[in-house]
């Protein structure tokens, strides 16, 4: 899908292991567009652009609180950086460094379900909070100012709606992204899984489930890690993502397994 | 061990599978359901005297409209 489909590898790995796996993702997907939101340490950002390769520093604690990772600062720094003057952008893909892509035509099957769905954000278990036990909805359904801002922005009816998705895989449409973009430096830094499709549908996207539409994202799990052997075999099997896999130093076996 | 012992299974009333093995019962003023933090599911009202719970994470919730999640 070339330039019309942005991927933002979120990352606080040294400058080695993003070079890895920057590496792995040119050569899966020649054609696609990477880019890299680097939340570690500075000098080895600093490392990186000395290899040319087209990244932003963040420099914000709560992209390194887990558990409480906050995407504000990252989706301020991705609109501005490579969306605002890009009006060719339709889809912006927020990939954690450990959500490993397996198939070249991975564009395609999200934008896919993203036509199907009609939807302004796609996530993993996305959708309404409300009436569930999800321990991130009841730490903030009392948090003054994420419903202080919320009544401030939302275009809905029903100003309490909460919503929630499993963080890695979060893919948004343009006129969604923009959206976010245009409200999120006011946000209070609150949990990215809540955050992010509360505030899209409060600006009046909707937001689906990628469980709903399909197995696009089956091999997505919350833990354990994945072993290179696990790897292989999801790529054997033609699945498409697979969460977590850390080993940046273990992509280039990976891609050399049939 | 209590849970182990006098837990029912709770399950999906859209896939039937079990969601947590639980213990319900009212103290001060809220009803507990021991066991149910075990999974993230949604609740709401099936008749004027019972509640059911649903997986939210439909990977796990095998049904008709989802022929791609294994029933095992």
């Amino acid at each position: 899908m070339g330039q019309s489909f942005l991927t933002a590898i979120l990352t606080h790995r040294d400058a080695r292991g993003v070079e890895q796996q920057l590496a792995y993702l040119r050569s899966l997907a020649p054609g696609s567009r990477f880019v890299v939101v680097h939340g570690g340490e500075r000098e080895e950002f600093e490392r990186l652009g000395a290899s040319g390769a087209d990244a932003v520093f963040v420099d914000d604690p709560r992209l390194r609180t887990y558990g409480n990772i906050s995407l504000n600062e990252v989706v301020a720094s991705v609109h501005e950086r490579w969306v605002a003057g890009r009006p060719e952008v339709e889809l912006v893909l927020f990939l954690e460094f450990d959500l490993l892509i397996l198939r070249p035509d991975f564009e395609e099957s999200l934008a896919g379900l993203v036509a199907r769905s009609g939807a302004g954000m796609l996530g993993k278990a996305a959708g309404p909070r409300n009436d569930t036990n999800w321990p991130h909805y009841l730490r903030h359904r009392r948090d003054d100012a994420l419903n202080g801002f919320v009544e401030r922005v939302s275009t809905r009816e029903d100003r309490a709606a909460r919503l929630g998705c499993f963080g890695p895989g979060m893919l948004f449409r343009r006129d969604a992204f923009d959206a976010l973009a245009s409200v999120i430096r006011d946000a209070p830094p609150i949990m990215q899984e809540v955050m992010m499709p509360t505030l899209v549908h409060h600006l009046g996207f909707a937001v689906a489930d990628v469980n709903e539409l399909g197995d696009l994202y089956a091999g997505i799990r919350w833990r354990p890690e994945l072993e290179l052997d696990e790897a292989i075999e999801a790529k054997r099997a033609g699945r498409t993502f697979v969460h977590p896999f850390k080993r940046m130093d273990l992509l280039e076996a990976l891609a050399g397994a049939a | 061990m209590i849970r182990r012992l006098l837990g029912r299974p709770v399950r999906c009333s859209e896939c039937g599978r079990t969601l947590f093995r639980g213990i319900a019962f009212v103290w001060r003023g809220k009803v507990r359901v021991v066991g149910a933090g075990s999974q993230t599911i949604r609740v709401s009202f099936d008749d004027v005297n019972v509640v059911h719970f649903r997986h939210v994470h439909l990977e796990q919730c095998p049904t008709p409209d989802r022929p791609w999640v294994s029933p095992s």
